[in-house]
């Protein structure tokens, strides 16, 4: 497997693509806008995107799914509902997908927000907006923040430290950094 | 993505490195594993998915190479001279960097959180969105490095410079900072706590 991450610019997000070393099926994660750039990632690997994840049904991690869907045959994966106006499938917590060979599990972070979720991918956890190096919930108000803490312990207590983390916004990192150093996290 | 296979010693937490089959601790062969790699380096430009966690690189050059999602946590760099390298996602957490000199380096979405710089020059180099929480700096010196949305929360700066360095939302909270410079730097783009503002 590929890992490849793309910036989305309208609302400086990050966007991740993964797929097989020698082109195929390919996954979009959180894709904010579908751009040249990206578009050129996708078709130089040889990729065609089979599958969207979304961890957070918002704006910046959406705005590109109308435009892959017009140029690719690709199913929506998201915790919120809402996005069922495109082919897809709303997931919760513990699921396990199956997407071409790829095995994705579901964490959620709806003690955060109710429709956000995080995505496991080997080694890799795509935890959308609900941490980043150095922050938990960027936004969040003070009791949700803290309601996110719990969840994210629990979830992280199930976890291998040396899993990275990639977010939806900033640069990535792993889950003994935030647990070693990120203050809401290691008190 | 990585090749992560886990190391067979029982209770060894850590992966086993690339081209072995355990984790740098547990090779018996240290120095020939070292030997290997430095004539790879050299023979090859592009490593991608590759993992070189603990492993000590001393006294290197590197030219125009391409590390793609490569983990070098733990790794120990000294007297290293890098130019024109490229790092894209790559992992160097809890590395020690002792004497080295990257120069027009391309570094994106790039992990050196928790990491030791000691004399250390960064220079004209694209660092963009690049993980330094936690990282302990002394005698670092980056000279326009574009550090664009990079993080440097809790960090320990000691006789830092950022010359001529583009800080546009670049974090700088909760960082112990003695004796830092940012002369012809926007700090006024950087993030600072309300108290400590530069």
């Amino acid at each position: 497997m590929r890992l490849y991450y793309h910036l989305s610019l309208p609302y400086l997000t990050n966007t991740y693509l993964i797929g097989p070393a020698c082109g195929g099926a390919a996954i979009v994660i959180d894709p904010g806008a579908m751009d040249v750039q990206l578009l050129e990632l996708v078709e130089k690997h040889h990729y065609y995107i089979k599958s969207i994840l979304v961890t957070n049904p918002d704006k910046a991690h959406t705005s590109g799914i109308k435009t892959i869907l017009r140029i690719y045959d690709a199913v929506v994966y998201s915790g919120d509902q809402r996005l069922t106006e495109f082919p897809g499938k709303c997931v919760s917590e513990g699921e396990t997908l199956n997407l071409e060979g790829v095995q994705v599990q579901v964490f959620s972070t709806q003690r955060f927000s109710r429709e956000s979720v995080m995505y496991k991918i080997e080694n890799c956890l795509f935890s959308g907006d609900a941490i980043s190096a150095g922050m938990v919930g960027d936004g969040a108000s003070f009791f949700g923040k803290a309601l996110l803490i719990l969840q994210l312990k629990e979830t992280f207590s199930r976890l291998r430290p040396n899993t990275l983390i990639f977010p939806a916004s900033g640069p990535p990192t792993t889950l003994e950094l935030e647990t070693n150093f990120n203050p809401d996290l290691c008190s | 993505m990585f090749n992560q296979k886990p190391c067979p010693v029982s209770g060894c937490p850590n992966y086993a490195v690339s081209f072995r089959d355990e984790c740098y601790n547990h090779l018996e062969d240290k120095d020939a594993y070292r030997q290997y790699l430095y004539s790879y380096f050299e023979k090859n430009s592009m490593f991608t998915g590759l993992n070189f966690s603990y492993v000590p690189f001393a006294d290197m050059e590197f030219h125009e190479k391409v590390f793609l999602l490569v983990d070098f946590n733990h790794a120990q760099f000294s007297n290293l001279i890098a130019d024109n390298l490229t790092l894209h996602m790559c992992f160097l957490d809890y590395a020690l960097f002792d004497s080295c000199k990257l120069i027009g380096a391309k570094h994106t979405h790039c992990v050196f959180a928790g990491s030791r710089l000691r004399n250390t020059l960064i220079e004209d180099t694209n660092m963009l969105q690049t993980n330094f929480n936690n990282t302990d700096m002394k005698n670092v010196v980056f000279s326009e490095a574009d550090l664009y949305n990079s993080r440097f929360i809790a960090g320990r700066l000691e006789d830092v410079s950022f010359h001529d360095c583009n800080l546009k939302n670049v974090n700088f909270r909760r960082t112990f900072r003695q004796n830092v410079s940012f002369k012809y730097s926007n700090h006024e783009d950087a993030l600072f706590d309300e108290k400590d503002a530069v």
